[in-house]
C-alpha cells in the first residue's frame, strides 16, 4: 500500500544486519557469559545478568520509541547491559537497574553536535564507582579460574573479533601500551611482573579491551587517531596505576571520552569525515501526516 | 556524515628509517623490561637464602605434625590408637584431663610432656590451646557474674607465659622463644585493653625478633608471628615502636614467608592463601593498595575454600578511601575471634 505524497511513515522496525559489527560483539559476550557462568570462574549472579539486560534493553527501546519513532532491536543496550553485569560486583540487585539506565541515558543526554561521546558502560561504571559510595566495585580480574592459557585464548579470540571489527590497531596499542607502562612501573619500583602484567590475563582487561574500548561511536575516526588514542590511554592508565589508584583502565577511558568531541571538531577542521558505522536495515509501516 | 573517512599518509617515513626506528623501539622495550626484571622480578618478594631447608625454615614433617597434633586431640580411647611416645601420651592425657574438668592435673601433665620433648611446636601449641581456652571460659564466667577484678586460679595465674619463660631459661632454642612470644600474643587477645596489647606485642615483637636476628632468618613460624604482630597493630597508634618500625615491616615478614613456601613448595593450599591474603593486609598497611588487591586476587585463586573466598569478597568491597579503617575491623574480628584463636599453629599442618 503506498504512502501519500506529504506522508511519513508511523513507525520505523530497525533491525541490526547480519554484518553489523554489533552483532559479533554480541555473540562474543554472550558467550563469554555463558562460558564464565558455567565452566569458569565467574561467580556472577544470573538474576543480576537479567536485570541489567532487562533494564537497558527497556529503556533504550523505550526512549527510541519515542524519540526516533523506531521500533529498534536494543543490541547495543544488550551490549552494554552484559558489560555492566559482568563487571559491576555488588550486593544490592538494584545496582543492576540504575547503571544501565545511567549508561542508557548518557548516549541520549550527553553528546555533541553529532552523536555521544561517552562509552555508555564505562560511563555507568565510573557513576557508580564515583558516586555510589561503596555500593559497588569493579569485579576482580580473577575470573576464568585464572588459567593463564584460557586468559591466552581468550586474547586471540579477541584479536581475531578486533581484526573483523577492523579495530586491531587500537587493541594492539592500547595492548602494547599497557605492557610498556607496566614495566616502566616495575622498573620504578611498584610490583612484580606478575602484578604489573597480571591484569592482562584478566576478564576486566579483556571485557574493556574488546568490550568497550573498540566502539567506534567513541573514539577517533582514523586509523592513526585511534592508535595514538589507545596510547594515551594506556599512558594515562599507567599513571593512575603508579599512583595507586584503583579502577584506573575505566577512568583513564573516561576522562578520554570527556574530551572525545574536541578531537572530533579537531578531526572535522582537517576535513575527516566520519561515517555511519552500525549497519541496520530499516522497515517503515503506517503512515502520518509529513 | 556519509563520506568515507579520509586517512592522512601513513607511510611519510622511508622504509629504512622506519626499520630503524623500530629497532630502536625495540632495543629500549629489551632494556626497560631487563630493568624492570632486575628491580622487582616475579612477584617482588624479599630474597630467600640459598641454603635455606625445609628443617631451617621449621617446615619439615608438616605431615607427621599433623598426624601427630590429630592423635593427641583425639577423643578416641588410647587403646584403639597407634602406639604413642610417653610424652605424647602425657600431653594426650592433660588434654583429655582437661576435658572432664580437672584442669590443675591437665596443665600439669602436659607441661610434664612438653618438658620431655621441648623443642615440638605441635606440644606447646597444644598446652598453649588449652590455658587460652580455660582462660578465655574463666573471664566470660567472671564477666557474667559482674566480677570488676577477676583473678585467675593459681594453675592459671600468669600462664602460659610463665611455663615458656622457664622452659626457655631450661632449653634455649628457637622453638621455645617462639612458643614463649606467641604466649605473650596469646595474652594479646584476651586483654584487647590497649595498656595490656602494647607491652605483649612488644615483648612478643623481640623474642622474635631475636631468633630471626640471630641465627635463623628464614624460621618461618616467627617470621610469620612477627608479621602478623607487625600487621595487627594499630596503623594511626603514634608510639615508640611506630617510629622505630618501618611501614612496611609486617609485609617484609610475610613476603618471605610466601618466597620461602613458594621456593620450598610446601605448605597446603590453604596456607597459602591466608598467607597471601594476609600480605594483602600487610601491603594495604604499606599504602600500595594495588599490589594489595594482586595478593588478595593471589589468594582467592589460590584456595576455593568458603571460609577464604568469604574473607576475600569482603576485602573486594572495601572503597579505597575506607580501606585502611575497614582493615582494622577486620583485624579487630579476627582478633576477638576467641573459640578459633589466630595464634593456634595448628594452621601450619593442616
Amino acid at each position: 500500500m503506498s504512502r501519500p505524497a506529504n506522508h511519513k511513515p508511523a513507525w520505523v522496525f530497525t533491525l541490526p544486519s547480519i554484518k553489523d559489527p554489533r552483532c559479533m560483539l554480541a555473540l562474543g559476550l554472550t558467550l563469554w557469559t555463558v562460558l564464565g557462568q558455567t565452566t569458569y570462574y565467574f561467580n556472577r549472579d544470573s538474576f543480576q545478568l537479567e536485570v541489567a539486560v532487562a533494564s537497558a534493553c527497556a529503556l533504550d527501546f523505550v526512549i527510541t520509541a519515542i524519540w526516533k519513532r523506531e521500533l529498534a532491536v536494543p543490541l547495543s543496550a544488550y551490549i552494554t547491559a552484559l558489560s555492566i553485569g559482568l563487571l559491576v560486583e555488588s550486593y544490592d540487585w538494584r545496582v543492576y537497574v540504575v547503571v544501565p539506565c545511567w549508561a542508557i541515558l548518557s548516549k541520549y543526554l550527553l553528546r555533541d553536535q553529532t552523536r555521544h561521546f561517552f562509552n555508555p558502560s564505562n560511563f555507568g561504571i565510573v557513576m557508580v564507582l564515583l558516586f555510589g559510595h561503596g555500593v559497588a566495585s569493579v569485579a576482580p580480574g580473577s575470573q576464568w579460574g585464572a588459567d593463564y592459557r584460557v586468559a591466552f585464548a581468550i586474547l586471540c579470540l579477541g584479536m581475531m573479533m578486533m581484526t573483523r571489527l577492523k579495530q586491531l590497531e587500537l587493541a594492539l596499542a592500547w595492548i602494547g601500551g599497557f605492557v610498556v607502562m607496566s614495566l616502566l612501573r616495575m622498573a620504578l619500583g611498584q610490583g612484580g611482573l606478575v602484578f604489573a602484567l597480571g591484569p592482562l590475563t584478566g576478564a576486566e582487561f579483556a571485557l574493556f579491551t574488546f568490550s568497550m574500548l573498540p566502539d567506534p561511536k567513541t573514539c577517533p575516526p582514523t586509523r592513526r587517531g585511534r592508535v595514538v588514542w589507545a596510547l594515551s590511554i594506556a599512558v594515562t592508565d599507567g599513571v593512575l596505576r603508579y599512583l595507586e589508584i584503583r579502577y584506573s583502565m575505566f577512568y583513564a577511558l573516561f576522562a578520554h571520552c570527556a574530551i572525545l568531541p574536541g578531537v572530533r571538531a579537531l578531526a572535522a577542521r582537517a576535513g575527516v569525515q566520519e561515517k555511519e558505522v552500525w549497519r541496520i536495515l530499516k522497515f517503515p509501516f503506517g503512515s502520518r501526516p509529513g | 556524515m556519509n563520506a568515507t573517512p579520509v586517512e592522512p599518509n601513513e607511510s611519510a617515513w622511508p622504509a629504512g628509517r622506519r626499520k630503524l626506528y623500530w629497532c630502536v623501539a625495540l632495543m629500549l622495550l629489551a632494556a626497560l623490561a631487563a630493568l624492570a626484571w632486575i628491580r622487582t622480578g616475579m612477584l617482588d618478594l624479599p630474597a630467600v637464602p640459598a641454603n635455606l631447608t625445609l628443617a631451617t625454615a621449621g617446615l619439615a614433617d608438616l605431615n607427621q605434625m599433623k598426624k601427630l597434633n590429630d592423635q593427641i586431640w583425639s577423643t578416641t580411647p588410647t587403646g584403639q590408637q597407634p602406639a604413642l611416645s610417653p610424652e605424647a601420651l602425657l600431653v594426650q592425657r592433660g588434654i583429655g584431663a582437661y576435658r572432664r574438668g580437672e584442669a590443675k592435673a591437665a596443665l600439669e601433665e602436659m607441661r610434664q610432656g612438653i618438658r620431655l620433648d621441648p623443642n615440638n611446636l605441635v606440644f606447646a601449641n597444644a598446652y598453649r590451646m588449652v590455658v587460652f581456652a580455660a582462660r578465655r571460659d574463666f573471664l566470660a564466667a567472671a564477666r557474667r557474674e559482674m566480677v570488676a577484678t577477676p583473678k585467675f586460679p593459681p594453675e592459671l595465674d600468669r600462664q602460659p607465659i610463665a611455663f615458656f619463660e622457664e622452659l626457655d631459661r631450661r632449653h634455649h632454642t628457637r622453638e621455645t622463644r617462639l612458643d614463649l612470644a606467641l604466649a605473650w600474643v596469646d595474652e594479646m587477645l584476651l586483654f584487647p585493653a590497649l595498656e595490656v596489647k602494647a607491652p605483649s606485642s612488644v615483648e612478643a615483637v623481640d623474642l622474635l625478633t631475636q631468633v630471626i636476628d640471630h641465627g635463623d632468618p628464614g624460621y618461618v613460624p616467627a617470621l610469620f608471628a612477627r608479621g602478623l604482630n607487625h600487621l595487627h597493630r594499630p596503623a594511626r597508634l603514634v608510639w615508640p615502636e611506630s617510629a622505630k618500625t618501618p611501614r612496611d615491616a609486617a609485609a617484609q615478614d610475610l613476603g618471605k614467608c610466601v618466597a620461602i613456601g613458594r621456593k620450598l613448595h610446601t605448605g597446603s593450599a590453604h596456607l597459602h592463601a591466608v598467607l597471601a591474603m594476609n600480605l594483602g593486609d600487610a601491603y594495604v598497611k604499606a599504602g600500595r593498595l594495588s599490589v594489595a588487591h594482586s595478593w588478595w586476587q593471589i589468594a582467592q585463586n589460590l584456595c576455593h575454600d568458603d571460609d577464604v573466598q568469604a574473607a576475600i569478597h569482603r576485602r573486594y568491597g572495601w572503597p579505597d578511601d575506607e580501606i585502611l579503617d575497614r582493615l582494622e575491623a577486620e583485624l579487630d574480628r579476627s582478633r576477638g575471634e576467641l573459640d578459633h584463636p589466630m595464634t593456634d599453629l595448628a594452621l601450619m599442618w593442616n
